[in-house]
């Protein structure tokens, strides 16, 4: 089990979520990706996608702030089986 | 434009003359339920989320209705435009709507004010915002400009103007606006131009604010054409600094106070009852040397799928005049019929004042954020008399 992160910060839809998936795809079952994004959209969009999806369930969302002072929502994923 | 882009003008054309098309909105189920596109009228829509596709675009796609267009819409378009292009790759007839519902938010249709012919030394034009119900005007006279109430969208005005020869001289707001954010003081400083806003007490306004002339009335003067009265008229009632702007003593820009079929709600500063009454006494004392005929253009439509492609949105003193909470006795009457009438406040409405008052830049993501959703500036009097259907 690894946790690695994925930094899509400055892209809007459907960039998030479309890397988040090829990252999955690479990913075991039980590994967590941790999403990093500037998109506030990106929050309902992950909530969303994970509620169907077959690839990964979305264990938590956070919002931090960058060294920038850039607001950056984070999403956990957890790849399934 | 490319085959598979359509752009907002072109949409919204569309959609008026009642073209068959269905939209095809694939933003998450909650912004598509807050916020979708309207027009003169209700195109159909159906809503499948773009990370759908992503996942089970093989499921989805033989589902999809055919023989009708789609245009796909999201919130910037760029979601929409992958979902478009896999549509095509299916052969399915789809097109996508070019900068989503950023740029049907900032969309602006200007709309001739009709004048009669001896009146045609000036023009009057009504712009309005489609997606949020928000009407601006510019009049414009022998080469000077004024436009009131803009939008942030500036250099849509910019362009507007320069296209009629004339050049900005004056930008008004008629009241602080607490719908959407306004572009009056950085259009105003972009063009060298006055820039005037009501000052109330306890109502500070941040940046500078040319006075009231002497007299109370702004003149437009340029070239040969004769000097156009914009008469100022204190209206305290929607908010206390609000004021109408009475064009040449017979177009009244009435900013919020009266709308087509109702008036501006009095209760988004926390004191609606005394609002409320101030809001009775502005139109039956300080209105009421106007005649019926005088022409309201307001600065709203009450609900923004009213707003048709060509139509101005106007009503006259006269048809305000006979709403009937204007006819109840007295200002605390109708101060408190209004109270039990007003729906929820626009949603970001406090950060929007806060910045219409000190107008400070920020960025368009932020601002397309409070100005999400549709318009709720108007409490409804007519709606008692005749309810909406929608």
């Amino acid at each position: 089990m690894s946790t690695s992160i994925l930094d899509v910060r400055g892209t809007k839809c459907p960039v998030p979520i479309v890397k988040a998936k090829q990252a999955l795809d690479k990913l075991a079952a039980g590994d967590v990706l941790e999403v990093h994004a500037t998109d506030g959209g990106s929050v309902e969009d992950f909530k969303g996608w994970a509620a169907t999806s077959r690839l990964a369930t979305l264990d938590a969302q956070r919002v931090e702030q960058d060294g920038t002072g850039a607001t950056v929502y984070v999403h956990v994923l957890t790849r399934k089986p | 434009m490319s085959d598979d882009g359509i752009d907002v003008t072109e949409l919204l054309a569309a959609i008026d003359a009642g073209e068959r098309l269905l939209l095809l909105d694939v933003r998450n189920e909650r912004d598509f339920a807050a916020w979708r596109i309207g027009g003169r009228r209700e195109p159909d829509a159906l809503n499948v989320p773009y990370f759908r596709f992503l996942e089970e675009a093989d499921a989805i796609v033989p589902r999809l209705p055919r023989g009708v267009p789609l245009v796909t819409v999201c919130a910037h378009g760029g979601s929409s435009a992958l979902v478009s292009a896999l549509l095509r790759e299916h052969g399915i007839v789809a097109r996508n709507l070019v900068g989503g519902m950023a740029a049907y938010g900032a969309h602006l249709s200007p709309v001739r004010v009709p004048t009669p012919v001896a009146e045609r030394r000036f023009e009057i034009w009504q712009v309005q915002r489609v997606a949020r119900g928000c009407l601006s005007y510019v009049v414009v006279s022998g080469g000077a400009a004024v436009v009131v109430d803009p939008s942030r969208h500036v250099e849509r005005y910019e362009a507007f103007v320069a296209a009629r020869n004339a050049r900005i001289e004056l930008v008004i707001d008629t009241h602080v606006h607490a719908d959407h954010v306004s572009g009056g003081a950085t259009l105003a400083a972009r063009n060298r131009a006055a820039y005037f806003v009501g000052v109330a007490d306890g109502w500070p306004i941040g940046g500078a604010v040319a006075a009231l002339p002497a007299g109370g009335s702004f003149w437009l003067r340029r070239d040969d054409a004769p000097p156009l009265e914009l008469r100022m008229i204190a209206t305290p009632g929607h908010t206390p600094e609000g004021h109408a702007v009475l064009v040449a003593g017979r177009w009244l820009l009435s900013g919020d106070t009266l709308l087509v079929d109702g008036v501006g709600r009095p209760d988004l500063g926390a004191h609606a009852l005394e609002w409320g009454r101030d809001l009775y006494r502005t139109i039956t004392q300080r209105l009421a040397w106007l005649p019926d005929e005088t022409v309201v253009l307001p600065a709203h439509t009450a609900a923004p799928p009213d707003v048709g492609a060509h139509d101005v949105i106007a009503t006259s003193l006269g048809e305000v005049r006979g709403l009937p909470e204007l006819t109840l006795p007295s200002a605390d009457t109708f101060a408190r019929a209004i109270a039990a009438l007003v729906g929820p406040a626009p949603e970001a409405y406090a950060q929007i004042v806060v910045r219409n008052r000190d107008p400070e830049p920020i960025p368009p993501e932020l601002a397309d954020e409070w100005e999400l959703g549709p318009n709720q500036c108007a409490a409804r009097p007519g709606a008692a008399a005749a309810p909406e259907t929608r």
